[in-house]
């Protein structure tokens, strides 16, 4: 055993939106908890708490738990609540080992901790299999630096990166947190996951997290996640988490099968997304006969420059018949849009929000850019003229086509346009 | 979804007694008034349709919850109409819109206050009274779990110049969405668009959007996305 205590306490810390539950924490303990090698020498206690809780009094709910390692995923909206966290454990028990992960901390890994002297350790890309082999290395008393996937410092102090982790290549491997029962899905905070990856590479979006392929679980898992989800007690909807829902007309299908009984009993599910393009009457059916109460799409802009910057397609004709097809199947659509892409003017933004409001889609949400880390948006920034927020959540400051002020007059306008929509029976 | 404009009467409607005689209020009946939707709608492409009363107020129509009643019948999902605000403070008239079926409130405002309304409106209560018709109308909302909407109409003329900003905010702390600065009378000068840019800019720091009515030449370029465009409802 090591320097810490006889077991290992491992508390894993959440700091959600309000109404999500942690899936990526589900996984990384179920994995964990599953490896044989750590049987009986480390122990878990999870709490999946949301981003408006106080720091300190998240500190405090840890602490009592006297833990020698916390494990947070980091993301562009919770990473100041989870510094302040870490700044004040660390403080208060500098013998426990904090441990961050996700898409706001492996893409700077190297940065964070150069910036973060709280944080000891940032698990990179995947965290399944990288964390668990950190866990054993701690409880061999060994040195983590040479695990793969991990950054952190060496005895000098140093910063130090070991190779990059392999991608999971059967993600069946990883036991589901809902059935093992590390996670009880919550009504309408449950989410399931049924691939890894993205077809799509838009420049500002990290969910492909830079897999090069789609990796899909099996589809015995996922029809047995969804009948546990489903036969939860109090669960009436949930959701996935999937980047493209209609990912193929095949797939689809087997979702639609597996959802259909429950939706005939009142299942519903909400803003699930959607490559809106590939929608026609019989994929919206289908969609409907498996509870989709709303979807989510694009177009995030109609503005040909950023379209092409960004690497995203839009077919006006072929996204209004999606829309359509979703009206006549009585499923709400939520049409987003982004100010602030590069190439874009403040015009194209409301071009977009005048083509996406003509729709009547039922929900019509616009957002500003963030540069987030790992995009082809952040690494280009410079080159594209993308003045952002370097602390999180990384917001747009200025383009070369809109200035900082447009920025926040289209930020005010658009909310009072929405406010206009919503205003309705 | 472009809002289609109905109207119900003319006059009424709250100018700068200063500037100009107010014009006492007349009401179409209702049955022209429906005549005036079924040909509206016609030319509508299809539901649902955003509707808006305007004209006179349109609390002093004397068939107003019929003629709400109609358009909703006929497929708007989006009805607002034009009011003084202060009927919303009237014997439930905001509660009882929204229970009919009206969404959106378009209000005239001449002042921040009653003070410096009384010489504008020429009653000392006016400009106070419109102020609490819109939280009154946004509180009966809520209590309803409804989304409304209020909007607001501020006509600018010499006399309220100065004190346009501070109208905004006063519009802004009750809960309207978006000011718009009718300034279509108001002669150009450098003073004139100083005070609008004041106003659209006190309008970004409260967020309520402030757009300006009139000549584009009645803001800097710095400014030009405040000129009122095509509203959309």
């Amino acid at each position: 055993m090591s320097d810490v205590s006889e077991v290992l306490k491992v508390v894993f810390v959440g700091l959600n939106s309000p109404g999500y539950q942690s899936l990526a924490l589900g996984y990384l303990r179920s994995y964990a908890q599953a490896d044989r090698r750590l049987a009986g020498r480390v122990a878990f206690q999870t709490l999946d708490l949301t981003v408006d809780v106080d720091p300190w009094w998240v500190a405090y709910r840890v602490l009592a738990l006297e833990p020698d390692v916390i494990g947070i995923p980091l993301t562009c909206w919770n990473a100041r609540n989870a510094y302040d966290l870490c700044r004040v454990v660390k403080a208060a028990r500098p013998a426990t080992r904090i441990v961050m992960g996700g898409p706001e901390a492996g893409p700077v890994a190297a940065e964070l901790l150069a910036a973060h002297p709280e944080v000891d350790i940032v698990v990179r890309g995947e965290g399944e299999v990288t964390f668990a082999e950190l866990l054993y290395a701690l409880t061999r008393g060994r040195a983590v630096h040479h695990v793969e996937g991990i950054t952190t410092r060496d005895d000098a102090g140093a910063v130090v990166s070991a190779p990059d982790r392999p991608l999971i290549a059967d993600l069946d491997s990883i036991p589901s947190p809902y059935l093992n029962g590390v996670m009880v899905p919550s009504n309408g905070a449950a989410y399931i996951e049924t691939y890894r990856g993205c077809p799509h590479h838009c420049g500002y979006c990290f969910e492909g997290k830079g897999y090069p392929r789609v990796r899909s679980f099996s589809e015995a898992r996922i029809a047995a996640e969804i009948d546990t989800v489903a036969h939860t007690s109090g669960v009436t909807s949930f959701s996935f988490i999937d980047a493209v829902f209609n990912l193929t007309d095949d797939r689809l299908a087997f979702l639609a099968g597996c959802l259909a009984p429950y939706a005939a009993q009142g299942m519903r599910l909400h803003t699930v997304e959607v490559d809106i393009e590939r929608i026609d009457d019989a994929q919206a059916a289908l969609l409907a006969s498996a509870g989709v109460a709303s979807v989510e799409t694009g177009p995030q802009t109609v503005g040909a420059q950023a379209l092409a910057t960004c690497q995203r397609r839009f077919d006006r004709d072929r996204f209004t018949r999606g829309v359509e097809a979703l009206k006549r199947a009585d499923i709400a659509v939520e049409c987003d849009l982004i100010v602030g892409l590069p190439g874009d003017t403040v015009q194209d933004f409301f071009d977009g929000l005048e083509f996406c409001l003509d729709l009547d889609p039922g929900i019509v949400q616009t957002s500003t850019l963030h540069v987030l880390p790992g995009t082809d948006l952040w690494k280009r920034a410079e080159e594209l003229g993308l003045r952002y927020d370097p602390e999180p959540s990384h917001e747009i400051i200025a383009t070369d086509t809109i200035g900082y002020n447009d920025l926040r007059r289209a930020e005010v306008r658009s909310i009072y346009l929405q406010r206009i929509y919503k205003a309705r029976l | 979804m472009r809002a289609l404009s109905v109207v119900v009467g003319a006059g009424g409607r709250d100018t700068c007694v200063l500037c100009r005689k107010a014009v006492s209020a007349s009401y179409d009946p209702a049955p022209v008034v429906m005549q005036r939707i079924d040909r509206v709608l016609a030319d509508a492409p299809h539901p649902p349709f955003s509707l808006l009363f305007s004209g006179a107020d349109a609390f002093g129509h004397p068939d107003l919850p019929a003629l709400i009643a109609y358009v909703v019948r006929g497929g708007a999902t989006r009805v607002g109409l034009e009011t003084d605000g202060r009927a919303l403070t009237v014997g439930g008239n905001a509660g009882g819109a929204i229970h009919a079926g009206v969404r959106r409130f378009d209000i005239s405002l001449l002042a921040a206050d009653d003070v410096a309304g009384e010489r504008l409106y020429g009653r000392a209560d006016a400009a106070g009274l419109a102020l609490q018709g819109v939280a009154e109308c946004v509180a009966a909302a809520e209590r309803a779990g409804v989304n409304v909407a209020v909007t607001a109409a501020v006509p600018v003329c010499a006399h309220n110049l100065d004190d346009v900003a501070r109208t905004v905010a006063a519009l802004a702390a009750v809960g309207v969405a978006c000011v718009r600065l009718d300034a279509r009378d108001l002669p150009f000068s450098a003073h004139a668009s100083a005070c609008l840019v004041a106003a659209c800019d006190t309008g970004m720091v409260d967020g309520v959007w402030v757009e300006v009515l009139g000549s584009p030449e009645a803001l800097p370029p710095s400014h030009v996305l405040h000129v009122a465009g095509e509203e959309r409802e």
